[in-house]
């Protein structure tokens, strides 16, 4: 998939924004605050429905503005186009339009245009919680499996319901057969997610460790996946599955009653990344944690473009700052030998077959002094 | 804009909190109210309070009925098959299934589904009533229930819900398909969709 154009308006700090990048690499470049990152989470609206970590649609609009809008046009890798519109309104909710079709489930839209971006922020992958882990996997697997992501948005609403249940009873056996059924359905969609997951770390670890190799300590990376229900190593059916986890929110009960929330969970779980057989988080220094997220984010562009139709388009925000430049010349090289990449940085960045775009340039040509 | 009359103003605001009536929409009605005769703006009004006084609940399947036909037509029925029992979340699904013209059962009608999160729970909606309905006193000789709720996380647990209560009484506890739409073409399918379809398959 390839972004052939993109319109934005009173997105962020940008009024009106036209931009066409390039076949392969394309740099956008201009001075901290010029709103080089807006143009990346345009896109990111486009390919996955809403912005980037965290960030809110109401955050996204232009101060003192109604609405914004993103159109954009894509390439699919056969040729064919895909037009995504953006429009969001405080007042309204949120709109996408696919080729003038207004969507009436956004999640029927993930997948459509893979996207991988790369952010300093996302530093936290490695250093953070373990609810920033959960969404890279999810982000990840939900590209490519759909029927991960509504058994993952259905997850999260039985959840709810049984935290509601569990937060809410007053006579325990007026609510026991509610109880019972709420963890029935948990474990359903439990058994799903933690198969969907388990198929994906232990493939993405054995791609991770082959991308490792090009960094210069050549060491041998891994990430498990721990999940709360369960501690096999072996490989258990979706039937072996389903009776484990009952059988532990059995053994939990009691405990799960008594402090009135869902102890464990696909909502609980988390990875573990190694380096040399030690924890990175742990163990590591800032620099090696750093190439550890590129190794991931370039494992994930590899991993998503073997597993669905089209090659991704990748995102790299600010990454010369934050990378030495072995690496994120290394990271650049590979990944746009296969698919788009769009580039942010400071100062104009030299290489081959870049196409350019300066923010300053673009607003004294259109007129938009800032 | 506002209008210059109160009664006028008043009328605007309480069609436009009917559902899917904007307030452009209300303008239009409330303008067309104003140039209808008196006598049929009253068979309106009598029309709406009638609903409020002489519909109720039928004590059988609680879907709506007459006062006075109690219980209601589709329970008294003699040409139903009375050892099925359709169970749905509102009215407007029986009156869906009736359209089919196919179903030749009995209804129950819940009015809602079981939702912690708001706040309801089982005997907040229709349950005890349809265990009424199926009890050994009970002359019926009920065979099958039928689950027909919305595909929606708490339709499952409504559906399952029931099903553990019934189950133990030897009655055959089934659910609606949910699959496929007649007449669309696979690969326009999402793919929940498309796996559950796959899951519920059944031999030809
Ligand atoms: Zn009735």
């Amino acid at each position: 998939m390839r972004l052939k154009s993109i319109g934005i308006e009173n997105f962020r700090n940008h009024r009106h924004l036209e931009f066409d990048p390039g076949q392969r690499i394309t740099n956008i470049y201009g001075c901290n605050g010029s709103g080089k990152t807006s143009i990346l989470e345009a896109i990111h609206y486009c390919a996955l429905t809403k912005g980037f970590s965290g960030n809110s649609d109401r955050d996204c609009l232009m101060f003192g503005e109604e609405v914004f809008t993103i159109r954009s046009s894509f390439e699919s890798d056969q040729g064919s186009e895909t037009k995504v519109a953006v429009a969001y309104a405080p007042s309204k909710e949120k709109r996408i339009l696919v080729n003038e079709q207004e969507l009436q489930i956004f999640s029927r839209h993930i997948g459509l245009i893979p996207c991988v971006t790369f952010t300093p922020r996302e530093l936290v992958i490695i250093t953070g919680g373990p609810a920033e882990r959960r969404r890279f996997m999810d982000t990840a697997i939900c590209q490519y499996d759909r029927k991960y992501l509504s058994d993952l948005l259905q997850y999260r609403r039985v959840l709810q319901q049984r935290n509601a249940l569990l937060s809410s009873y007053g006579d325990l056996a007026a609510v026991e057969t509610s109880l019972e059924v709420l963890t029935d359905q948990l474990v359903t969609h439990a058994v799903e997610i933690v198969a969907a997951r388990e198929r994906f770390i232990s493939s993405f670890s054995v791609m991770l460790d082959e991308v490792y190799r090009w960094q210069p300590d050549c060491a041998k990376s891994a990430i498990t996946y721990h999940s709360s229900l369960h501690h096999h190593e072996t490989q258990l059916s979706k039937k072996e599955m389903q009776a484990q986890f009952s059988e532990r929110y059995r053994v939990l009960k009691k405990q799960e009653l008594l402090r009135r929330q869902t102890l464990a969970g696909p909502h609980r779980d988390d990875l573990q990344l190694y380096l040399n057989g030690r924890e990175i988080r742990k163990f590591a220094s800032q620099g090696q944690q750093r190439a550890f997220l590129v190794a991931m984010k370039m494992t994930m562009h590899a991993y998503l473009h073997e597993h669905s139709d089209e090659m991704p388009v990748t995102l790299l925000d600010d990454l010369f700052s934050e990378l030495d430049a072995k690496v994120s010349s290394v990271m650049l090289e590979t990944l746009s030998s296969k698919g788009q990449v769009i580039i942010t940085s400071t100062e104009k960045r030299d290489g081959n077959d870049i196409t350019y775009f300066s923010i300053d340039e673009y607003r004294k040509t259109s007129g938009q002094e800032r | 804009m506002r209008y210059s009359s109160g009664a006028v103003e008043a009328l605007i605001e309480e069609f436009a909190k009917l559902p899917g009536i904007g307030r452009k929409t209300a303008q239009r009605l409330t303008m067309h109210v104003l140039q209808t005769r008196r006598s049929e703006v009253e068979k309106l009004t009598s029309a709406l309070i009638d609903v409020k006084e002489k519909v109720i609940r039928c004590s059988v399947c609680q879907n709506i009925t007459d006062l006075g036909v109690d219980p209601c037509h589709l329970c008294t029925s003699t040409g139903r098959d009375r050892t099925v029992i359709c169970v749905v979340e509102s009215p407007t699904e029986v009156l869906a299934f009736e359209k089919t013209g196919h179903y030749k059962g009995l209804y129950h009608v819940l009015h809602g589904v079981i939702s912690p999160l708001d706040g309801v729970g089982p005997d907040d909606i229709k349950v005890r009533e349809l265990l009424v309905r199926i009890g050994p006193s009970v002359s019926d000789e009920v065979r099958e229930v039928v689950l027909a709720l919305n595909p929606t996380v708490e339709g499952e647990t409504t559906s399952l819900y029931i099903s553990k209560l019934l189950k133990p009484l030897g009655i055959n506890v089934t659910r609606i398909a949910r699959g496929i739409p007649v007449g669309a073409e696979l690969e326009f399918i999402d793919e929940a969709t498309l796996s559950r379809a796959m899951e519920g398959r059944s031999a030809i």
